[in-house]
């Protein structure tokens, strides 16, 4: 349909960690280069599509256990380096790594109940919790009974697949009920709470009774309660038989009876999910498995079941309980990014110290290379997300810190791409620089700010930052900028700006001839002429000024030397005034006919009259040279004179 | 995930949009002679015109920003043969259609220019124009205050004498973007698309040829390195003949490999544009079927299909 039209579809994808695609509807040639269609509405619209979004409660749990992450690395990296293969050493690592994981499971839990109970939808938090309790339980808690492992399922499905409540006229329902065995909902509600070892059955059943002691009715649920109530072995009732002529209520305590002696199909034939049977058998059937019965319960479970239309989450569980570690993982991928993130990193903390197990991967790779790779994949993207957010960035640097392999590459280029909104922002951007010894990051960060500040006008950061970058061409040209201001003015507008300024950590030559060039003019104003004059003759030798500011520097020496029939000492050495006429000599003649030199002068003149309290000057500075040779004769004229103490 | 909708109120098709360097700002260019700059407001949620400016005398075709170190600055490209360098200035009202003035008119080539992209900041600020000519020319702005002085340090030809034949409809190109290797560039021309690279006496010139097409390459992009910097280095592109390729550029210090590393035909159709997200990780294709296809390596290094974002034409909508 595109093909055939003179637009396709465009693509363009966010330069940032944010990952947002942006596609429009676009021209495929120019238009001067094909026919037109009629009438063909142009649709300008640009549509924008974020791959990843970090919702409200998702920032708070990052925050919240990004603390607790570093704390797994620091652990991890200290104990392995002095421990690996030290037995003690790894029991303690492990229970170590195990009291984390719990910690995170709180944080989970602390944060699935504030969504409850800010009525949140939950099912997204409740996944990755789910997720990160089998795995605790299956992998990482230190077993310590045979029943461990069962009651730790089964409390795991009551916990995530509860059985379902009771809607308010449900209850209202059962509770006008006069003989309740005869009602599915009765039925199946007790029949549920009977499964899932549910207390409420006894009370439920209880509702049958007809309150006749000699009811043989009565009696059968008596001893049935009883049964609840001891939960006996399955074998110790296997023989119990009744014989009740309400044949609802005998199928119903012989459902109850079968589910108790964990009979394989009551317990199928009543659960609605694959979970729920496995919590099922193993509480009624198999509350001693081990990893081995857990499988084969599970296949059980499942057969007859599709999967197809399962989600992610599900699938993952199963892969965990079949001990498939690494295809569970790159399901919880499509999960969420930090749960995968954090139990590959946890798996792995585990992996080193031996106590998980090693499954065959489908691509080959051993075990620990692939979930080491596996957990670096998946913390740079957990990270590249985290570095896209205008908040939780900076936490991202201290996961791509942990990334042996590409986790600098991924600091370097992200680093730069994080905006710069604040100074703090900055400060923070630079010290992550500082840390992991990123030059040429810095820099460029630096040069980005200082340009940002010289649009703006803030010429005192924006040469802070340039000298941070070392950019020493810019700092040139702004100095540059502000000499061209004095010759267009006359005045030091730079002067504040030059004052704010660390020049003795910058150390620039530009910046310091602007510092000593204010410096002259704060002493010709505190009429401290001697040292202007040494200040001004060292800014004269240095040549460290653009030649079409010298001009500006020659007059500068007016004030200095003598007037007309004043009788005070000249602050001139004879050697001086050789350096200034030379200097002179030079600028006029070498720069006759110099576009640039001519361009200051004509500015110069503008400023530089007897209105504005200076002596009038021409394009050849004649004042000067006449002022030089008149101090000159003053001097030779003095020298001839014992008396006199002038310096010439 | 939301999608958000900006109608940019262009007076004919979009031929380009190009992103800022951080992702905040937008910028589109029209057959109607216009650029529009947008910005994001955090605030508001909303994508803000800053400013909308007649900028060419034809169909305006690529759009691009150079590095934040040089300032706001914009270069664009048009059927009137010329590439224009736009710079922002902040102290003229936004949407006066003056925030952005015309600092440099380049107008070198007898031929439309068709691509252009900025170099990597580390180049300094470098400008390569593809014209449809097969000339490829290279500008300096030696200096970034005064962007009106420019040169032409390089003109080179993609396919040299082939001179006088329109370049089989479409050239595209691509610099290297890391700052580790020498200068380089991918450039699409016809059917064939090549790494350039300066030779011993600091000329451009085509060494390896990216195999595989067999129609006109629409175009092309190389992935930020990341990572792969000692091993190896991603080069995308889109072609005429539907399929979207993968080259994988390996060096062995004398010099440069390119192999095939993948090929989809998810398109079915003629793909136009490829572009890498900001780690390299992700590669979006899109072309005529409507969809844009997002591609990612799983954490084993195999490419696969990751998302398919369709544009519906008929109710001007999109879905994931």
């Amino acid at each position: 349909m595109y093909g055939i039209e003179q637009d396709t579809l465009g693509v363009a994808f966010n330069p940032t960690p944010t990952n947002i695609v942006t596609y429009y509807l676009a021209r495929k040639y120019p238009k001067e280069q094909v026919e037109e269609e009629e009438n063909e509405q142009p649709n300008g619209k640009i549509y924008i599509n974020p791959l990843n979004s970090i919702e409200s409660w998702q920032k708070s749990l990052y925050n919240d256990v990004h603390s607790l992450f570093i704390q797994t690395q620091k652990i991890a990296s200290n104990e392995l380096a002095t421990n690996v293969g030290d037995a003690f050493q790894n029991s303690s690592l492990r229970s170590t790594l195990y009291q984390i994981t719990r910690d995170y499971s709180s944080i989970l839990e602390d944060h699935t109940k504030n969504l409850r109970k800010q009525d949140y939808d939950i099912k997204q938090i409740m996944e990755i919790f789910s997720t990160w309790e089998i795995c605790r339980i299956l992998f990482f808690s230190p077993r310590r009974k045979s029943t461990d492992l069962a009651s730790d399922l089964v409390c795991w499905v009551n916990t995530f697949l509860p059985p379902s409540e009771l809607t308010f006229e449900e209850e209202q329902q059962l509770e006008t009920i006069s003989q309740p065995q005869n009602e599915p909902l009765f039925r199946d509600r007790l029949i549920n709470l009977v499964l899932r070892g549910d207390i409420r059955a006894k009370e439920l059943l209880a509702c049958c009774l007809t309150g006749d002691e000699n009811d043989l009715s009565d009696r059968a649920i008596h001893s049935v309660l009883q049964t609840l109530n001891n939960k006996p072995q399955a074998k110790d009732y296997e023989e119990d038989q009744l014989n009740l002529q309400d044949k609802e209520l005998q199928s119903l305590l012989d459902v109850i009876l079968d589910i108790m002696r964990g009979s394989e199909t009551a317990i199928l034939d009543n659960c609605f999910s694959w979970a729920e049977s496995l919590g099922c058998l193993l509480l009624h059937r198999l509350p001693t498995a081990d990893y081995t019965e857990l499988c084969i319960v599970l296949n059980k479970c499942l057969e007859g079941k599709s999967l197809k239309d399962e989600g992610d989450f599900q699938k993952a569980i199963i892969k965990f309980l079949f001990q498939e570690i690494d295809q569970g993982l790159i399901l919880c991928l499509n999960v969420d990014l930090w749960l995968s993130a954090h139990l590959s990193d946890v798996f792995s903390k585990f992996a080193k110290i031996g106590t998980i197990p090693h499954p065959k991967t489908s691509s080959g790779v051993p075990f620990k290379d692939w979930l080491f790779a596996f957990r670096e994949s998946c913390i740079l993207d957990y990270g590249e997300l985290l570095a896209g957010h205008s908040t939780l960035w900076s936490i991202a640097f201290d996961y791509f810190k942990y990334c042996p392999k590409y986790g600098i590459d991924y600091i370097q280029q992200l680093i730069v791409k994080i905006p710069m909104d604040t100074e703090t922002k900055i400060h923070k951007i630079l010290d992550i620089c500082k840390r992991y010894d990123l030059r040429e990051e810095s820099k460029t960060i630096c040069k980005i700010v200082a340009r940002k500040f010289l649009r703006e006008k803030r010429y005192t950061p924006s040469l802070f930052y340039f000298a941070k970058a070392n950019d020493k061409i810019q700092i040139r040209l702004i100095a540059h900028q502000f000499l061209n201001n004095v010759i267009d003015t006359g005045e030091l507008k730079f002067e504040k700006v030059i004052e704010s300024l660390p020049l003795q950590e910058i150390a620039d030559t530009s910046l310091n001839f602007l510092s000593q060039y204010c410096e002259f003019h704060h002493l010709l104003q505190e009429r401290s002429f001697e040292t202007a004059k040494n200040l001004l003759m060292n800014l004269i030798k240095s040549q460290a000024s653009p030649k079409y500011f010298w001009p500006v520097l020659l007059l500068n020496t007016l004030p200095l030397l003598r007037q007309e029939g004043e009788k005070s000492k000249s602050v001139f050495t004879r050697e001086d005034i050789f350096e200034i006429l030379c200097i002179l000599e030079e600028i006029t003649s070498f720069h006759e006919n110099n576009q640039e030199f001519e361009k200051s002068m004509r500015c110069i003149m503008k400023w530089h009259t007897r209105d504005n309290g200076y002596d009038e000057i021409d394009d050849k500075l004649k004042i000067v040279r006449l002022r030089l040779a008149h101090d000159s004769a003053k001097a030779f004229t003095a020298k001839r004179n014992p008396t006199s103490n002038d310096l010439l | 995930m939301a999608t958000q909708t900006i109608d940019t109120g262009h007076e004919d098709l979009i031929h380009d949009v190009a992103y800022d360097f951080y992702g905040k700002r937008l910028a589109t260019c029209s057959s109607d002679q216009r650029i529009k700059v947008w910005e994001y407001n955090v605030k508001t949620n909303i994508w803000e015109t800053v400013d909308t400016w007649k900028a060419h005398d034809c169909s305006i075709l690529k759009v691009t920003w150079a590095h934040p170190e040089f300032g706001q600055v914009l270069a664009s490209c048009s059927f009137d043969r010329s590439v224009r360098i736009w710079e922002e200035q902040e102290n003229e009202p936004r949407n006066s259609g003056r925030r952005f003035v015309l600092r440099a008119r380049i107008q070198d080539s007898l031929k439309y220019i068709q691509d252009i992209e900025f170099a990597p900041n580390v180049l300094g600020l470098k400008l390569a124009a593809c014209a449809a000519d097969g000339i490829v020319r290279i500008y300096e702005f030696i200096e970034v205050n005064d962007l009106e002085s420019y040169t032409c340090i390089e003109e080179f030809e993609i396919n040299p004498g082939n001179l006088t034949k329109e370049v089989e409809g479409h050239s595209c190109i691509s610099w290297c973007p890391s700052r580790f290797n020498t200068a380089m560039m991918v450039i699409g021309c016809g059917k064939e698309a090549k790494i350039f690279r300066q030779d011993g006496q600091n000329k451009w010139q085509a060494y390896e040829v990216l195999p595989g097409h067999e129609d006109t390459v629409h175009d092309v992009s190389w992935a930020p390195t990341m990572g792969r910097l000692v091993s190896y280095q991603l080069i995308a592109t889109a072609s005429k003949d539907q399929h979207v390729r993968i080259y994988k550029i390996t060096s062995d210090r004398i010099r440069y490999h390119a192999e095939l590393l993948c090929s989809f035909r998810d398109h079915n159709v003629e793909v136009w544009r490829v572009e890498w997200n900001v780690t390299g990780t992700i590669l979006s294709s899109s072309g005529d079927d409507g969809k844009v296809r997002l591609w990612k390596a799983s954490h084993n290094g195999e490419w696969k299909c990751m998302s398919v974002l369709s544009y519906d034409r008929q109710s001007e909508s999109s879905e994931i």
